[in-house]
C-alpha cells in the first residue's frame, strides 16, 4: 500500500481500467480516501453538493430574475460575478446550475451502472448464447461515436434534464458492461464459485454473494471516472441546447448563450466556465485517487 | 494474417449494417407522426399529405422503406432531402472534408503532444518530473471543448488578429488561409485530447519497462536510450494505437461543439442543423457518414496492429 502522501493523480481516460486479480471474498473494505489530493476533491464535491441542495436559500437574487441588475455589468459589490446579457445575476445562476450538473451526472451514471452491470454479469456468467447476443449489442453501442449517439437519442426523445441524463446513461452502458463481463468471467472460474455450485446454491445466490462483491472494486472506479465524463457530456449537450429548458441555469447553456459577448465581456463566459471546470476537475481527481487506491494493477505498476 | 483481416472486416461490415438500421430508425423517430405533414406545412389538407407520402414512399411499411433506403445507399445514392431539396451527397461532400481535416489535425496534435509527454512521465515514474507532468494533464483534461474553444477564440481575437481569420476559407481557395482558420479549432480539439494519449502511453510504458525482457536487455548492456525508445516504446504502442482509433470517435464528438464555436460548416453543425430543421433524410446520411468513419478508423487501427505486434494475430 502506498503512503497517503503519494497519491498519484492522472488524467482519467474513458477507457476501462484493467480488470484485476480480485482479492479473496469478504476482504474488509478499507476507506480508500486519504491524502491531500483526495481531501481537496472530496471537499470541493461536498461544496457543490451543498450548493445544489441549499443554493436556492443562499442566492442573493433569483437566478432567472431578468432585471436583477444592469445588463452585462462587470463584477461589483452588488453583483459579485457581474450580470449576463439579460441582466441576470451571474453568481446566483452559477449556484443554481450546480443542481442540474450534479443530478444529470448522478442519474446518468446510476442508470449505466445498473443496466451495464446487469448486462455484463448476465453475459459473463450465463455465457454461450447470452454472451454472444449481449456482447454484440454492447459492441454495437460502442461502435458509435458517443456524442452522435447521445444527440440522436435526444433528437428523438426531446431535450431536458432527464432525457439528457438518459442519453448519457445509454452511451455509458457499454463501459460498465465490458468491465462487469470481464471481471465476472474471471471470478466465475474461481474455486469458491464451483464450491457454491456444488453445494446446490442457485445462480442468483452466487451472483449476489460471490460475483457482485468481487467485481465491486473495478465498478467503483468506473463509477467515479464516469461521473466526471458524464458531467462533461451533460455540459456539452446543454451547450448545444439539449439541457434544461431556458430560462433555467445550466453551465453549458450559460456559456453558449454568452458566447457572442466573449470578446467584449469575457467574464460572462469565464465565470461559468471556471465553476464548471473546477467541478469536473474535482471528480477527475476523485476518480484518479480511487483508481490508484482500489486497483492493485496500477498500484504495482506505479511502484515499479 | 488473412484470417485475422477477414474476421475484422466482416466484423466491421456487420456493425455498419446494424448501425445503418439504428441510424435510419433514429432519423424516422426525429419526426413524430408523419414526415409528410412537416413538409406540407401545418395547414395542408389530408389529401396533399397523402400525396406527399406516396411520393416519398412514406406510405410503405417501415421495413420496406429501410430496405429501399439501404439498397440506395449501398449503390452510393444517398437520396434527396425532401426538406431542403438538396442532394444529401452534395451536402456531405461539402461538410465532411471540413470535419475530417479538423479531426485529423486535432489527432496529430493530440499524439504529437501526448506521446512524448507520456514517455517522459513513464521513464521518470514516481519522480518530480512525473508529478510535474501529470497534474497539468489532469487540469487540461478537465477543460471541455467549449471552454478550451472559447479561450482559444478569445486569445486569437485579442492577440493574434493577423494570424486568425474568423470566417471559414476552403482549402481550394487558399491553402494558407484554410490552415489559418483550422489551426485554432484543431488546437481546441487536440490539446484536451492529448492527456488521454499521454495517460495511456505512460501506463503502457511503465508496464513494459517492468517486464523481464527489459531487465535482460539491461544486463546485456544495451544502451538505456535504446531500451527505452526502441524496445519499450515499440512494445508499449499497441494499446496506444487502439486508443487512437477510439479517440477519432472522441474527436468527432468534440467537433459538434468546436464547429459551433468557430462557425465551421462541418458535419457536426450539419447534424445539429438537420435536427432543428427536422430533416430526417439528411440527418440519416450525415449520421451514417460520421459513424462509418469512426468504424473505418477503428478498422484501420486493427489492420495496423499486427505490424506493430505480431502476437495480436494469434489472440
Amino acid at each position: 500500500m502506498t503512503k497517503p502522501s503519494s497519491a498519484h493523480p492522472r488524467p482519467s481516460p474513458p477507457t476501462a481500467p484493467p480488470t484485476t486479480p480480485t482479492p479473496a471474498p469478504k476482504r474488509s473494505f478499507r476507506w480508500p480516501l486519504r491524502g491531500i489530493v483526495a481531501n481537496v476533491a472530496v471537499f470541493l464535491i461536498l461544496g457543490y453538493i451543498f450548493l445544489a441542495a441549499f443554493g436556492s436559500f443562499l442566492v442573493p437574487y433569483g437566478p432567472n430574475d431578468v432585471s436583477a441588475g444592469p445588463r452585462l455589468s462587470s463584477p461589483s459589490a452588488d453583483h459579485w460575478l457581474g450580470t449576463d446579457a439579460l441582466g441576470r445575476d451571474q453568481f446566483s445562476r452559477i449556484i443554481a446550475a450546480a443542481r442540474p450538473a450534479l443530478l444529470s451526472a448522478t442519474y446518468a451514471v446510476l442508470f449505466a451502472l445498473l443496466i451495464g452491470t446487469a448486462i455484463g454479469i448476465a453475459a459473463g456468467f450465463l455465457g454461450r448464447l447470452w454472451d454472444g447476443v449481449l456482447s454484440r449489442i454492447v459492441d454495437l453501442l460502442f461502435a458509435i461515436p458517443e456524442y452522435l449517439l447521445a444527440i440522436l437519442v435526444l433528437a428523438v426523445m426531446g431535450s431536458g434534464l432527464i432525457n439528457a441524463s438518459l442519453a448519457i446513461g445509454i452511451v455509458t452502458i457499454p463501459r460498465f458492461a465490458r468491465i462487469a463481463r470481464g471481471s465476472t468471467i474471471e471470478i466465475a472460474q474461481r474455486a469458491f464459485v464451483d464450491a457454491a455450485r456444488l453445494c446446490g446454491r442457485g445462480r442468483l445466490w452466487i451472483v449476489f454473494r460471490h460475483i457482485l462483491p468481487n467485481i465491486a472494486s473495478p465498478l467503483v472506479i468506473m463509477t467515479a471516472i464516469n461521473l466526471s465524463t458524464a458531467e462533461g457530456a451533460y455540459a456539452a449537450l446543454s451547450f448545444l441546447g439539449f439541457g434544461v429548458r431556458p430560462p433555467d441555469a445550466d453551465y453549458g447553456s450559460m456559456i453558449s448563450s454568452s458566447q457572442q459577448y466573449l470578446l467584449t465581456d469575457p467574464w460572462v463566459v469565464a465565470f461559468p466556465s471556471i465553476a464548471f471546470v473546477v467541478l469536473v476537475l474535482a471528480f477527475n481527481l476523485l476518480g484518479d485517487v480511487l483508481r490508484d487506491r482500489l486497483d492493485p494493477h496500477t498500484r504495482t505498476a506505479a511502484g515499479a | 494474417m488473412i484470417l485475422y483481416l477477414a474476421k475484422k472486416l466482416t466484423g466491421a461490415a456487420g456493425v455498419l449494417l446494424a448501425l445503418s438500421a439504428l441510424v435510419f430508425f433514429a432519423g424516422r423517430g426525429l419526426v413524430p407522426g408523419s414526415a409528410a405533414s412537416v413538409i406540407a406545412g401545418a395547414k395542408a389538407s389530408p389529401e396533399t399529405i397523402a400525396a406527399i407520402e406516396r411520393d416519398l414512399g412514406l406510405d410503405q411499411p417501415l421495413y420496406q422503406q429501410y430496405l429501399d433506403w439501404l439498397w440506395g445507399t449501398l449503390r452510393g445514392d444517398f437520396g434527396v432531402s425532401p426538406i431542403s431539396g438538396q442532394e444529401n451527397l452534395d451536402v456531405i461532400a461539402q461538410q465532411a472534408p471540413i470535419s475530417f481535416e479538423l479531426a485529423l489535425i486535432g489527432l496529430v496534435i493530440a499524439v504529437a503532444v501526448g506521446l512524448p509527454v507520456g514517455v517522459i512521465a513513464a521513464t521518470h515514474s514516481g519522480k518530480g518530473i512525473d508529478w510535474g507532468i501529470r497534474i497539468p494533464l489532469l487540469v487540461v483534461f478537465a477543460f471541455p471543448g467549449f471552454v478550451s474553444g472559447s479561450a482559444a477564440l478569445y486569445v486569437a481575437a485579442q492577440y493574434l488578429t493577423n494570424m486568425y481569420s474568423a470566417s471559414y476559407i476552403p482549402f481550394s481557395e487558399s491553402a494558407v488561409g484554410n490552415l489559418q482558420t483550422m489551426l485554432l479549432p484543431a488546437l481546441a480539439v487536440g490539446i484536451p485530447t492529448a492527456p488521454l494519449v499521454a495517460q495511456m502511453t505512460r501506463s503502457s510504458m511503465i508496464e513494459v519497462l517492468a517486464q523481464p525482457h527489459i531487465t535482460t536487455a539491461r544486463t546485456n548492456g544495451i544502451a538505456e536510450w535504446r531500451i527505452r525508445y526502441v524496445y519499450a516504446l515499440r512494445a508499449a504502442l499497441p494499446p496506444v494505437l487502439t486508443l487512437i482509433g477510439f479517440i477519432f470517435g472522441f474527436l468527432v464528438g468534440g467537433l459538434f461543439i468546436v464547429e459551433e464555436i468557430f462557425s465551421l460548416p462541418g458535419l457536426g453543425r450539419g447534424v445539429l442543423d438537420s435536427i432543428s430543421n427536422r430533416d430526417f433524410s439528411q440527418l440519416t446520411a450525415q449520421a451514417l457518414v460520421i459513424a462509418g468513419t469512426f468504424i473505418l478508423g477503428n478498422l484501420l487501427v486493427d489492420i495496423a496492429l499486427p505490424f506493430v505486434d505480431r502476437r495480436i494475430i494469434h489472440t
